[in-house]
This record gives structure tokens, C-alpha cells and sequence, in this order.
């Protein structure tokens, strides 16, 4: 909105005043923002936070063209007093949207880009960016791997592009690129394994985003050159407008469980099985201990907004939001605390404008010990999973003993604890100056800190670990910081002549950033040994008393990085029916080795508003018809800073380690993409769309790859002389399929196809690199994909089951063979609103198709020999002739179709409009997030990504393993919000 | 006007600040230089990292360890149910039906090239002629492994060190040559330190030996040639020197070499007084986390990849005390001859016995508590260790007991489950240079020093002397009167048995639950991934 000011303030002549205001046309309430512009020129301003506006424009002119992001804009005939209803849009051509490094029509864009502005999101309790999304832009899928608030997500936009991890899209907020990574400490607790991510954007307040807009193809993206490759979500947040002060107030209470049950016999199920398998662990109980480790706590979420300002000069918002989300598992959480303040103002005539924003966030997260990549001593999921549902967990005060040497569950949640509070200042300033009427020079400075503290502990009295916490206990401190500064400096040039419209950019800009993270651990503590004798001081608050022996320090400080972009783009338009763009960056990085320093990234496109041609003027099918073509390319640049040249690090026990040598060729990667679209709407625009056909080729893709040995490192940082390929196409449509006074209903499609290969002929049929290690029992080097000439990424690579023999063994084959394809080919997503009256119902349903999960948590976890240990074992195992003696053999037996259909989201909306004289607006909602899956996979939930991107598969990240992670919560949310002006 | 002058003069200030960087990478917590332009401080630390390479590499269940023995008569990693699949990996080694995407050959090739590279680092870092001597020691020791295991030997010039593109590889007779010039250098040179943790001057000599005896069939590995007199004779001279050394002995209990206490103590370090056969060891240290700049590694997957999960009944850590894998066959376990006991075991050692039961050596039959209860699995049956055994275990009843198990390493029961146990690894053993000489001695044709050499160290095992001895017995691979046999004895479990197998022409024999077989199994494949970024190495026949 920032940029859009400064596109539409311009003023020449003074001669009349119109007055007016713009409504929403559902329910009258004012449209606060609304952009109010002359046709044809740039007279324009916003509305107020009456939806009202005021504005002299020239005695000549005749229309008024209204907008606003979300809804459909509309020509009126200028009067004294002009009154404006605003129906809603999912797609709309007019819209102004945020692009890179500027604004533009969305009728002049010829690349690939979708916007979903807040009106449109999905209602989530304590959402991050990612998820307000999800389901709702063709081509872009968002995974939410785990359950636990907070956790990371999987973006990809048209398929996946690279081998290695960091495939999540660049993040920008208001110009800001962000880092993409969380200033959260990870270790690995003793015997826990590693623990999830949390994502970066858990800072952001939902509430203060305005929109959020996709750069899908190459062309959109290349203007952010060798950090485009993943795509670009640009985030624009909310400001103020012009006015009295308004107070916009929301809360909200959420509860929840288990969106799907977990597949294992009950109590009466187990006592059969072991009655078959002459097993002899009933314990006499009968109980679910699933349930033992999940907790019903209120989600709760207060926030409030103040926006207003003296006149359009100046405007301000600030926003205040504190939420505590509590995890679907016992002792897990969120707690968010954020500040968000932002101004607008001009100066100097109005050409000179500040813009400037400051985020503050603290988050505290409560991390169960749930860890993605536990071995035979499990994680709290995975006891649970497997605990006797006839043994109980805890008789009175005393924890009972497994028989089987495995860890109580409760024993495991009791003696955790894990908390990791994070601080961000996320702020901007921007300058703008008019030098001319046509030429603008912009500057603009972002930071964003982040600084991390992360305390845990495993108390003495547990047992089972098998390792040396057992009985002694150890605690953990962490730190980590990262700051990244941006420095950008823009001209921006915008000329009419005739009928030729130009547009051009010119910019340089500077980005650094830095990492630096410490640990101290420790093992053996002299409290808190037994269970029956507690004190309550934690081991990380009295980190002093453990074992010096067994005391273990580290800190780091990641190689700087620092890169420095030239940028200019140009784009003539004739007519508005014709557009034509191109774009150029170069990309200097300290990561890239010494014989490629810069990288260069072109990109061009064209539009044809095909509407606009005399020869349509007659045909009444088409309200919209135009073509796009784009082509660009992009970079990525997602390797260890310092992998580049030789790096040694001295090392606790007076040795000097090799980290790696140099490999002076390293380069980014690139992806060339090219993207045909074609933009329609018919019946009066009541139905419009799009579909688009892409085809994207990542060169030279970044690998950790195989050293010839001898290496010091084994493996290093290159490009491969391969390639991969993302093929498909989006297709999307929005209805409005009734809009009556009173009644109103919309629908939206989205279908996206993708397929996706490596090419790399020079390994020929096997594989490159084997990925999707699995854990667990009797799963030591067993991986289960590969990266493979001619086959999607992590294919899987397996033995073919083809059922048991007489004594109850699986039949396999005896060679691996490429089996199935992890990455979902086939991506939808529908929604659908319908206002009656006073109510709003609101329906997101997201699925995937044409895919396959291995089921790691069926394979080691609840599998058929686990009874004779005093283990539960799967509902799906009843009534199969598999032998208990059955060795544990990765096969295809455990590869299943992922294809899901989820309702996500479900919103019912009552609007009770003003109440008094001071609360205005004023809406009640009822919101259900993960519904419902339709599936027939047995697991959590189809939609899983247990990160196995550990030293054993080079750090490679695998897809569609699922492995006793957090699940999915399934919560109902009660909500009140309303305005005070 | 003024005020729009000092606006845009103020505005582009701000390009002051950022003026075109230059973009050099600043490492912040790491250094770019390995000193080999300075004084040579750094060569002693980049020393320590080449030793801690050995540390994986040979303490590990699944590196040398497995491929050295799970390939054998002695070892076999039998799938018990839910445990121990692992892809196959265990079955096909004891099988012999292995292919080239074997993980652990794989990892044994990386992790042998980061020895041999972080010694060539060391190497070139303008090293004191001591450290030198030790790098070209480690270095050839990678090497020793490479020709063993694989038969080809990737290497980089010490000029070229730090170089990411293809490397030369050597063939078998280039490696032999390289590795005897390089050793024989350093064993004349004197410049190597002494004691059982660093490159000596006999282990040297011991790595030698090895070297020189394998030779012919590290040539031709299916019809090896007449070992060289010379070289025989040259294994004669270098075993006496070692036997010359008067540091070492032979320990009066045989599992005192591999117990809990088997090393010196802090702060020499040496033998102690119950590890004299070690000529090179893995300087694990009891409850300390290094020892002179080499880390201590856990040694406990010695004990617990063998031991039943119920072996140590302690509160607390039920369920949890071992892995219940590793065995070994009926054939080996019933070849010891009636006063062969002390190697043989499943008898009493102190401190192991008396705190959980658990006896020591081949553990065969019900096992106990140490209170005398006997031990149960989890199904709640006694606990049996069987000589039934098999590659998958088909019965749910016996699948936990059987296999009977070999407790080599007495477990240290102070620092059992995580790391930092204080039992050494025994990489190279005093009694080896003996029998290395009675196999050289009846090369030689000199069967009457080989008995003596062979007498001498089952004198000290206090079992019965032998009349006669031979090399091997083809019809009878457990026949005591072979080096092959009485090397099992001394040895079994200690990694050699593959290369005695090989060299003595009887790998390719059928054994307990290995039927057929294939010349092709003599070497290992090289890993695929290696073959893709090393077009130098070919693909071993057959693979």
C-alpha cells in the first residue's frame, strides 16, 4: 500500500471536489484504503477509515476509477457525492499488485503472479504466513510437516527445484528480503536425535499482513536474481490510513485433538493379537496411552490494531498481538508476544515520502521431545505408540517400569523440558524523493535480528535412554543470533507519451548477513535422580552442578555473507494492449568461488490484452482475454557460506580439522523457466481464471557430492553437470456464482500439475545418491530413495513386495528398483464463500494427488514383531499371515498412495454489525481448521515431511517419510472481532 | 530549492556507506591456511585429527570391523525379527552375495580416504621430522586398508593435497612398492616416537610384516604365487626387532588385553601393567573424553552389538543392554581343543561376572544374573544361548537366543551405554608378530621355528603345546595344526580373519551358511558413487 500511495498521489490542476464513499457491497461495511483515482491519470487517494474520501480533481474530468485489492474495481461517473458498493474478487486485472522492487497494474503483468489479500486467508489459530496460503494459489504447495505449533513448513512453488535443502521461496516483507533461517539453537539433546525446525516467520502477526503476493514464474522472480530460484512470496503489512483514530480489536479461543486417530489395536484388539501370537504381556489393564500424552488446553489469542492519521502525510498503524497456542502433546507450545509499528509521510509538497516499520516479536516455544530421526530408543511418539495399551503408564505417583526396557512415555514428558524464546526486531525505513514528475530516486534500509536462547534438560530419574543421561541427566544452553542488514538504492522512471507507457528501474543493492550460535551441554547432575525425590530447580538454571568431566562446549560464527545486486528493468506498454518487459540483475556473493564472482540473470516477457483488439469489440463471450509469455532465469545460492575455499577449524582436543578444501568453480544454481499464461473472464467477469503452462530447467543444481577420495570431508558443495526439469501446468478459476442483495456466493478452483525429473545420464540406471534413510529398529543403512538419472527427486528405490509365503515371510524381490514418486504430480485446492445475510460461510479444502508416503512409523515402529516384545502393534496388521518372525525389510509394502483431500478450513461468520455507539463492525466466528482428511492412508496425516537431511544421505533432504512426527491438531476456534472509532 | 538541495545531498549520503564491496569470504570461526607457510605449529594438531580418523574406522561394529569379519567362518549378524535387517547389509556379507551399492563398503572408502587425506595435509604443513614420520605411517596405513579391502589405492601427492578433482589411484604391485618404500623409511629413520598410541617404530615394522606376507595374493588374489624368500626373510628380521623390545609381554590372562583396564592412566599413558601385547591401540580412557589430543571413542558396540537386550539386569537400564546380534557358528565355537580354555571362555571375569552375570569369550547356553537367576527374554523365556544359527531367524520362540556370542571386549560396566568406556582398542597385538613369523618360517620351509613361534604363544594362552604345524589344512579349515586355525584361536573377532582366509586360498570355501561362492568376492566394489567422481578407479571384476 506504501507504493501505491506514492503511485497515486500526484496531483496537477484543482478544480472540483468530489466527495464519497466506498462500501463493501455485502454488507455496507466501509472499504477502508480503497484506492479512489481519476481515469486515465494519476489524481487520486485513499479512502478513510469511513470508507469515505474526498478529492479535487479537474473540472474536465468524468471518472472515477475505484479499487481496492480483493475486490473488483469500478468506473463511476463523477458527481457531488459519489457512493461506491465493492463486490468481491479472488482475481482481479485491475488490481495494483506488489511486484519486485515496485508496483505495477495487474493488466500490464505479463509474468507469473498470484495475490491473496488478508480477506481472503485462511482462518488458522496462531497461523504463520506460509499457512494462511495454503490451498489457495495455484502452483504452490505448503506443507506442514508437523503438528507442533510453530513448526516449519514445506513451500514449494511448481515442483522442486533442487536436490539439496533450502527449497522454501525468499521471503520479503515490505522490500525486505528476509534470511529465511530461525534464530532457534538447535541440538541434539543425548539420545533424542534432532529435533525440528521452527519457522522463521513465526514473528509475523497474521492480522498485519495486507496481502501476500507469489512471483511464480522465472520472469517475476529474476528480478531478485541468485536468491529467486524457489520463487518469491512478497509480504505487504498493513498501514494506517487517513482519519480519526480507529481501534480494531480480534480474539480468539481455540480447542482441539487429534485430527485422525492413531493406528493401533486398543486394549480388547491387543489382548486378541497376543492371544494369536503366543505373546504373554497382558498387565491386566485397559486404557489408551496415546491419550496420555496429549493435553486440551484453550489456544488463546488477543490482538489490537490503532491506525489513523492527520491527513494522507501522515499515517500511522500499530498492532499489538499476544497469543499462547499449546500444543496438541503434552508440555509443547507457543507463546507469541508482537509489536508491529509502522508510519507513513510526506513531506516537502509530497514529494518527498518516509515510510517507515518495526516489528518486535518474542515467541517462546515449548518443544516436546519428539525428534524426526529417533533410533531403537524412540521418541515420545513413538512410545507411546508402542506402549501396552494393558499396562498403565503410572499407578498414583509412581511411574510403572516397562517390562521391555522401553521408556515410559510419561517418564519421557516429565523429565523434558525444552523451551526456546526467540526475539526479533524486524524494521525498514524508506525515503523517497521526486526529483521530476517522472523520475523517483527511493532508498531503503532494512534489518532483521534475530537473537535466540534454548534451555533444556532431561532429568536423572529417566531410564531406557541407553545412553549416558540414564540415571546421571543432562541439560543444555543454547544461543544463536542472526542479523541481516539490506541496503537498496532505486530510480525509478515512469513516462506517457502518446500512447506508449514506460517504465523503468534501476537499483543497486547490498545484503549481508551473519549466524553465530553456542552450546553448552553437560551430563551428570546430583538432584533429581528419583522420581519420588523432586526439587524444582532445573538442571539449566543450575547448569553448574553437572559433570565437568562431561562438559561440552561449542560456539560458531558462520562465514560472512555478503552480496551486492545490480538491477533495471524496463517495460513499455502501447495502448494497454500490448506489454513489454524485460529485466536484468547481477549478483555478486562472498559464498561463490574465486572463478565466478558474479552471476547474471535476464529475463523478458510480453502481454497481449487480446480484449482491447477492435476485432473482440463485437464477440460478447470475453470480459477478459489476454496472453502472457515470460522467460527468465534465476539463481540459488543455498550452500554453507565458506564451502568455496579451504577451511580448517581448530577443534576441542588440540586437532585441526579439515572442514573442507576449496572448490574455486563453485557457482550458484540456475533455473531457466518459461511460462505461457492466458488470463480470462467471462460473464461479465463473474467467471475469470487463468492457465498457465510452465517449464522450468534447473542447470548446474548444487549437490554435496561424493569427493574422489582420499578427502578430508568426504563430500563437497558442487554443481553437477546434470539437470532437473519441472514440467506442468495451473489452471484456476473464480465464480460468482449468485451476487444478490443479501446473498452472495463465490467459488474458486485451483489445479496445478507438476512433474518433475533429474536428468544426470553419466551415472546411468543407479543411483547418484541415496536418500530417505528410515530409523528405527533393524533399520540401519536403509535408505529408501534416490536421487536418479531420468526419475523424479527422491524417487523410491525398493525391493517389490508381493505378499507372504506359507511360513508368514515377505516375498520380495531381491534388487531395489525405482518404485514410486514422493512429490505430489497433481495439487488442488477449493474454496468457496457464501454470505447470506448476516452470515459468511467460508470453506478451504486442499488435497494432493498422484503420490506415495513410506510408512517408516508402520515399518519400526507398530509392526507385527513388536507384540512379542510387549509392544502394540497397527490396526492394519490384523488379519494378514505375516509370521512375527518376519524380519523388518524395507519394501514397497510400506510405500502407500499419499493422495488426500483435506478440509482445512471451515469459517462461519456472523456479522453483528455496530453495537452502541463505540463498537462498530463487530463480527462472531466459528472457524474448524483440519476438519477432516479424506485418505486412505492409515498414518497421522498423508501430509507429512519427517526432515531426513542428516550426514547420512549428505545432508539431502528426503519427501513423504513418515516417522512418528508431532500430529496434526485438529481445532475448532470461537473468534470476536470489531472496530472502536 | 535550498531545502530540496540538502535533501538529496543528505539522501545520497547513505551511498557513502555501501560503496562496492569486494566481496572476500571471511571465515569468522575457521582458518584458510594449514600453516604449511609458517612455523609448523599447525602439523602436530592436524596430526591429531588424522589419529582420530582410526577412531570410527576401527572401534565401529559396522566399518573394518564388519567387512573383515562378517565376510568370515567366524561372524554373522543373524536378522531376528524386528532386528537387524538393515537392508540386507549383515546377511549379505556372511552370504557372499553382496553388490557395489554396499553401504559399509561405501563408508569404509570415504572413511579411509579421510585418514589418508588428513595425513597427506599433514604432510604438507612443513611438519617436524617426527610428525612426518607418524603422517606417512597413518598414511600408509589407509593405504594397507585400500589394497586390502578394495585392491586399488586412491591417493593425492603431498604437493597436491588439497585438490577436489580426480585422483591418481594405484594398482596392487604400485601400492606394495609405495607402501614398503614409505615404511621401511620411517622404521630406518628412528624418527618415530614410541609407545602403544602413536605411530611406532613396531608398528611400523608390524604394518610391514602384514604387507610383506599378504603380498603374493594381494597380486592375485585366486592363485596367488610362492611367497618371495626375501620378503619372508624381511618379516623374520622385523618381528625380531619388535620381540627385541623388552616393553612387551604376553598378559597372563588372555581377556586382560582387551578389558576395561587394559591401557596406562593418566598422565603416561603407556601399557599399564596388564596391556603389554599392544604395539598399536586405540587410546579409549575411561570416563574421559580425550587422551593427548585424540578422542576417546565408544568402544561399547564391542559388547552390546552381541549381548542379549536383557544381559545386564539393572534397574534401570533393563531392556537396554545390548542389541542381541553378532554371533558366530557351531564350527568355530566347537574347533578349540579341550585345554584351549583360556581363549575359549564363557568363563568368570572379574568385575564383568560378579556385577551382571555375564561370563566372557564364547558364551554358550542359559545365561545368569549375577545373583544366579537365570536371565529371561522378552517373551519372558530363558534366556539360551544356541549354536543353532541361522541368516534369517525363522522361529519366533528361539530367534533371540540363538547364535552363541563372543564377549571379546569385557565390557567396562562404570561408563556401559554412551561413550567414553576405558577398554583400548587392540589394533596390532604382540602374539601377531609371532604367528606372522611361524607363516614366514614355513614359507621358508622352516617348520620346526614355526612350531616354537606357535608353541610360544599358546604357552602363554596355557594351552597344550602342537607337534606339528602347516599352513592350512584345505579339507578342514578349523584343523588346530594350521596357522589358519591357531590365527582363529588368537584372533577371532579381532578383524584379521578375511585377509587370513584370502591368503591362505580358502575364502572362497563353503562354510556354516555361506554354500556357493564367487572370485569376484575377494575384493570389495568399488562404491559407485566413487566410480562416478573418480574416473581413475575401475570397477573391480565382476561387480
Amino acid at each position: 500500500m506504501i507504493c501505491l500511495v506514492s503511485l497515486t498521489t500526484w496531483v496537477m490542476a484543482q478544480n472540483k471536489t468530489v466527495s464519497g464513499k466506498v462500501t463493501d457491497a455485502k454488507d455496507g461495511s466501509p472499504v477502508v484504503g480503497a484506492s479512489v483515482v481519476v481515469k486515465g491519470t494519476r489524481i487520486g487517494t485513499q479512502t478513510g477509515a469511513d470508507g469515505g474520501f474526498k478529492l479535487s480533481v479537474p473540472a474536465t474530468a468524468k471518472t472515477l476509477t475505484i479499487s481496492f485489492t480483493g475486490y473488483a474495481a469500478q468506473n463511476v461517473a463523477i458527481s457531488d457525492n459519489v457512493s461506491v458498493s465493492l463486490s468481491a474478487s479472488v482475481d482481479n486485472l485491475t488490481d495494483v499488485v506488489v511486484i519486485g522492487y515496485g508496483t505495477a497494474r495487474k493488466k500490464d503483468l505479463a509474468g507469473s503472479y498470484s495475490t491473496v489479500s488478508a480477506r481472503n486467508f485462511n482462518q488458522i489459530p496462531s497461523a504463520t504466513p506460509d499457512q494462511l496460503l495454503q490451498g489457495r494459489v495455484p502452483g504452490l504447495q505448503v506443507m506442514v510437516g508437523s503438528g507442533q505449533p510453530g513448526a516449519a513448513t514445506a513451500v514449494k512453488i511448481r515442483g522442486n527445484n533442487s536436490i539439496r535443502s533450502g527449497t522454501n521461496p525468499l521471503y520479503v516483507i515490505d522490500g525486505v528480503p528476509l534470511d529465511g533461517r530461525s534464530a532457534r539453537p538447535s541440538f541434539n539433546t543425548t539420545g533424542l536425535g534432532v529435533l525440528p525446525e521452527s519457522n522463521p516467520l513465526t514473528y509475523l502477526n497474521p492480522t498485519d499482513i495486507e496481502s501476500v503476493t507469489v512471483l511464480k514464474d522465472a520472469y517475476a522472480s529474476a528480478i531478485y536474481g541468485s536468491r529467486g530460484a524457489n520463487g518469491v512470496i512478497l509480504i505487504t503489512t498493513k498501514s494506517g490510513s487517513a482519519g480519526p483514530l480507529k481501534v480494531d480489536v480480534n480474539s480468539s479461543w481455540s480447542i482441539g485433538g487429534l485430527m485422525k486417530q492413531p493406528d493401533i489395536l486398543d486394549a480388547a484388539g491387543y489382548r486378541a493379537a497376543l492371544t494369536k501370537y503366543d505373546a504373554k504381556s497382558d498387565s491386566g489393564a485397559s486404557y489408551s496411552p496415546f491419550k496420555e500424552i496429549i493435553q486440551h488446553n484453550i489456544i488463546q489469542n488477543y490482538g489490537i490494531a490503532l491506525s489513523g492519521g492527520s491527513s494522507e502525510n501522515s499515517r500511522f498503524r500499530a498492532s499489538f498481538l499476544a497469543s499462547s497456542t499449546p500444543g496438541l502433546i503434552r508440555k509443547s507450545g507457543l507463546d507469541k508476544y508482537i509489536g508491529n509499528f509502522n508510519g507513513s509521510y510526506k513531506l516537502l509538497d509530497k514529494k518527498l515520502s518516509i515510510n517507515f516499520g518495526l516489528t518486535a516479536a518474542t515467541t517462546k516455544e515449548q518443544i516436546a521431545p519428539i525428534s524426526n530421526d529417533p533410533g531403537s530408543t524412540g521418541n515420545l511418539i513413538s512410545n507411546a505408540l508402542q506402549w501396552n495399551p494393558t499396562l498403565l503408564m503410572k499407578s498414583g505417583s509412581r511411574y510403572i517400569v516397562n517390562p521391555n526396557g522401553a521408556i515410559n512415555p510419561l517418564v519421557w514428558s516429565d523429565t523434558y523440558n525444552d523451551y526456546a524464546k526467540i526475539v526479533t526486531l524486524l524494521g525498514n525505513i524508506s525515503t523517497a524523493y521526486k526529483l521530476t514528475h517522472e523520475l523517483e530516486y527511493k532508498f531503503a534500509y532494512g534489518i532483521n535480528y534475530s537473537s535466540g536462547i534454548r534451555k533444556s534438560e532431561i532429568q536423572g530419574w529417566i531410564y531406557g535412554t541407553s545412553s549416558n543421561v540414564d540415571g546421571k541427566g543432562s541439560a543444555t544452553i543454547g544461543n544463536a543470533g542472526l542479523f541481516s542488514q539490506t541496503l537498496t538504492h532505486t530510480l525509478t522512471y515512469n513516462k506517457k507519451i502518446k500512447d506508449i507507457n514506460l517504465s523503468a528501474l534501476g537499483g543497486y543493492e547490498y545484503w549481508t548477513t551473519s549466524y553465530e550460535s553456542n552450546n553448552t551441554s553437560v551430563i551428570g547432575f546430583d538432584y533429581n535422580l528419583n522420581s519420588n525425590n523432586l526439587i524444582d530447580i532445573h538442571y539449566y538454571d543450575n547448569i553448574q552442578d553437572g559433570n565437568k568431566a562431561n562438559l561440552a562446549t561449542t560456539a560458531s560464527k558462520d562465514p560472512n555473507v555478503d552480496v551486492q545486486s545490480f538491477f533495471t528493468r524496463v517495460q513499455l506498454g502501447y495502448k494497454d494492449k500490448y506489454t513489454l518487459s524485460a529485466s536484468f540483475r547481477a549478483d555478486g556473493s562472498s559464498k561463490f568461488g574465486a572463478n565466478n564472482k558474479y552471476a547474471y540473470f535476464p529475463a523478458v516477457s510480453a502481454k497481449w490484452n487480446i480484449k482491447d483488439e477492435a476485432f473482440m469489440a463485437r464477440q460478447k463471450i470475453f470480459n477478459t482475454l489476454s496472453l502472457r509469455i515470460g522467460w527468465g532465469q534465476t539463481g540459488n545460492q543455498e550452500f554453507p557460506a565458506g564451502a568455496a575455499i579451504d577451511r580448517y577449524q581448530y577443534q576441542s582436543n588440540g586437532s585441526l580439522k579439515v572442514i573442507n578444501f576449496a572448490n574455486n568453480a563453485l557457482k550458484w544454481e540456475t533455473v531457466t523457466g518459461t511460462n505461457f499464461g492466458l488470463d480470462y473472464g467471462i460473464a461479465n467477469n463473474k467467471i475469470t481464471g487463468s492457465l498457465e503452462v510452465f517449464f522450468k530447467k534447473t542447470k548446474d543444481p548444487l549437490f554435496p557430492g561424493t569427493l574422489a577420495a582420499p578427502s578430508a570431508s568426504g563430500t563437497i558443495w558442487k554443481n553437477l553437470p546434470g539437470y532437473i526439469t519441472n514440467k506442468g501446468f495451473e489452471f484456476s478459476v473464480n465464480a460468482v456464482l449468485i451476487e444478490k442483495t443479501g446473498f452472495n456466493w463465490t467459488a474458486g478452483l485451483n489445479y496445478t500439475y507438476v512433474k518433475n525429473l533429474f536428468i544426470y545420464d553419466a551415472v546411468g540406471s543407479s543411483p547418484l545418491q541415496l536418500t530417505g534413510q528410515l530409523n528405527g529398529k533393524g533399520t540401519s543403512a536403509t535408505y529408501v530413495q534416490a536421487i536418479a538419472h531420468n526419475q523424479p527427486i527422491d524417487v523410491f528405490y525398493l525391493r517389490q513386495f508381493s505378499g507372504f509365503d506359507q511360513n508368514g515371510f515377505a516375498i520380495t524381490t531381491s534388487g531395489a528398483a525405482y518404485s514410486g514418486d514422493p512429490n505430489p504430480r497433481n495439487i488442488l485446492g477449493f474454496t468457496t464463500t457464501v454470505d447470506y445475510k448476516k452470515f459468511s460461510l467460508f470453506i478451504n479444502m486442499h488435497g494432493a494427488f498422484g503420490y506415495y508416503i513410506y510408512n517408516n512409523t508402520l515399518q519400526s515402529v507398530t509392526g507385527l514383531s513388536f507384540i512379542q516384545k510387549g509392544g502394540n502393534i497397527a490396526k492394519s496388521l490384523s488379519g494378514i499371515s505375516e509370521s512375527i518372525a518376519n524380519p523388518v525389510s524395507a519394501s514397497t509394502r510400506y510405500m502407500v498412495s499419499g493422495d488426500f483431500l483435506k478440509m482445512s478450513n471451515v469459517t462461519l461468520r456472523y456479522k453483528l454489525g455496530n453495537i452502541g455507539k463505540v463498537i462498530k463492525n463487530m463480527n462472531a466466528t466459528l472457524t474448524a481448521a483440519n476438519l477432516f482428511a479424506i485418505t486412505k492412508y492409515t498414518g497421522f496425516d498423508p501430509e507429512v515431511n519427517v526432515s531426513k537431511a542428516d550426514a547420512s544421505s549428505n545432508g539431502i533432504p528426503s519427501i513423504g517419510i513418515d516417522y512418528v512426527g508431532y500430529p496434526t491438531f485438529r481445532s475448532f476456534t470461537i473468534g470476536v472481532n470489531f472496530n472502536l472509532y | 530549492m535550498k531545502n530540496k538541495i540538502l535533501l538529496i545531498i543528505s539522501v545520497f549520503s547513505f551511498l557513502g556507506i555501501v560503496s562496492c564491496t569486494k566481496l572476500d569470504t571471511v571465515l569468522n570461526d575457521s582458518i584458510t591456511n594449514n600453516g604449511s607457510s609458517s612455523s609448523g605449529g599447525n602439523a602436530q594438531l592436524l596430526l591429531n585429527s588424522a589419529y582420530n580418523d582410526l577412531g570410527g574406522l576401527l572401534n565401529n561394529q559396522d566399518q573394518i570391523f564388519s567387512l573383515q569379519e562378517n565376510t568370515t567362518d567366524e561372524c554373522l549378524v543373524p536378522t531376528r525379527g524386528g532386528d537387524w535387517d538393515d537392508n540386507g547389509v549383515w546377511r549379505v556379507l556372511h552370504a557372499h552375495s553382496w553388490d557395489g551399492t554396499h553401504t559399509q563398503a561405501q563408508t569404509v572408502f570415504i572413511n579411509l580416504g579421510q585418514l589418508e587425506s588428513d595425513a597427506t595435509t599433514t604432510l604438507a604443513s612443513n611438519p617436524s621430522i617426527s610428525i612426518a614420520a607418524q603422517a606417512t605411517f597413518l598414511r600408509c596405513l589407509a593405504q594397507f586398508y585400500y589394497l586390502d579391502l578394495f585392491g586399488q589405492v586412491p591417493y593425492r601427492t603431498i604437493a597436491k593435497y588439497n585438490t577436489i578433482d580426480a585422483s591418481p589411484v594405484l594398482n596392487a604391485q604400485q601400492a606394495i612398492d609405495s607402501i614398503s618404500i614409505n615404511l621401511n623409511a620411517i622404521i630406518s629413520s628412528g624418527n618415530l616416537p614410541s609407545g602403544p598410541y602413536k605411530a611406532s617404530t613396531d608398528a611400523a615394522r608390524f604394518l610391514l610384516m602384514k604387507l610383506l606376507l599378504n603380498k603374493q595374493s594381494y597380486l592375485n588374489r585366486q592363485n596367488p604365487a610362492a611367497p618371495v624368500s626375501d620378503d619372508m626373510k624381511q618379516v623374520i628380521v622385523l618381528g625380531n626387532a619388535i620381540v627385541a623390545n623388552t616393553n612387551y609381554s604376553f598378559t597372563p590372562q588372555y581377556f586382560d588385553n582387551f578389558g576395561p583396564n587394559n591401557g596406562g592412566t593418566s598422565p603416561a599413558y603407556g601399557w599399564g601393567s596388564i596391556g603389554k601385547e599392544a604395539i598399536f591401540s586405540f587410546p579409549n580412557q575411561k570416563g574421559v573424553a580425550q587422551n593427548n589430543g585424540i578422542n576417546t571413542v565408544g568402544i561399547n558396540a564391542r559388547w552390546m552389538m552381541t549381548l542379549h537386550y536383557n544381559s545386564w539386569n539393572k534397574t534401570g537400564v533393563i531392556g537396554g543392554a545390548g542389541w542381541n546380534g553378532f554371533s558366530t557358528v557351531a564350527d568355530f565355537y566347537n574347533s578349540f581343543d579341550a585345554t584351549d580354555t583360556m581363549r575359549k571362555g564363557n568363563t568368570y571375569y572379574p568385575g564383568v561376572t560378579n556385577t551382571s552375570g555375564l561370563k566372557v569369550g564364547l558364551l554358550y547356553g542359559q545365561q545368569f544374573n549375577a545373583d544366579g537367576t537365570k536371565q529371561l527374554d522378552r517373551n519372558g523365556n530363558p534366556l539360551f544361548f544356541d549354536t543353532a544359527v541361522h541368516l534369517i531367524e525363522p522361529d519366533p520362540k528361539t530367534l533371540e537366543g540363538n547364535g552363541v556370542r563372543v564377549i571379546k571386549y569385557p565390557p567396562d560396566y562404570e561408563n556401559y551405554g554412551g561413550g567414553q568406556q576405558g577398554n583400548q582398542l587392540q589394533i596390532f597385538r604382540y602374539s601377531d608378530v609371532y604367528l606372522m613369523m611361524a607363516e614366514a618360517y614355513l614359507n621358508m620351509g622352516n617348520s620346526s621355528n614355526a612350531l616354537t613361534m606357535v608353541n610360544t604363544v599358546r604357552d602363554a594362552r596355557k594351552a597344550a603345546r602342537l607337534n606339528t604345524i602347516a599352513l592350512v589344512n584345505k579339507s578342514n579349515l578349523y584343523d588346530k595344526n594350521t596357522i589358519l586355525a591357531e590365527r582363529q584361536k588368537e584372533f577371532y573377532w579381532e578383524g584379521w580373519r578375511r585377509q587370513d582366509l584370502i591368503r591362505l586360498g580358502v575364502f572362497l570355501q563353503p562354510w556354516a551358511l555361506k554354500a556357493t561362492d564367487d572370485p569376484k568376492y575377494l575384493l570389495f566394489p568399488i562404491p559407485a558413487t566413487q566410480l562416478v567422481a573418480n574416473p581413475n578407479l575401475t570397477q573391480n571384476p565382476g561387480y
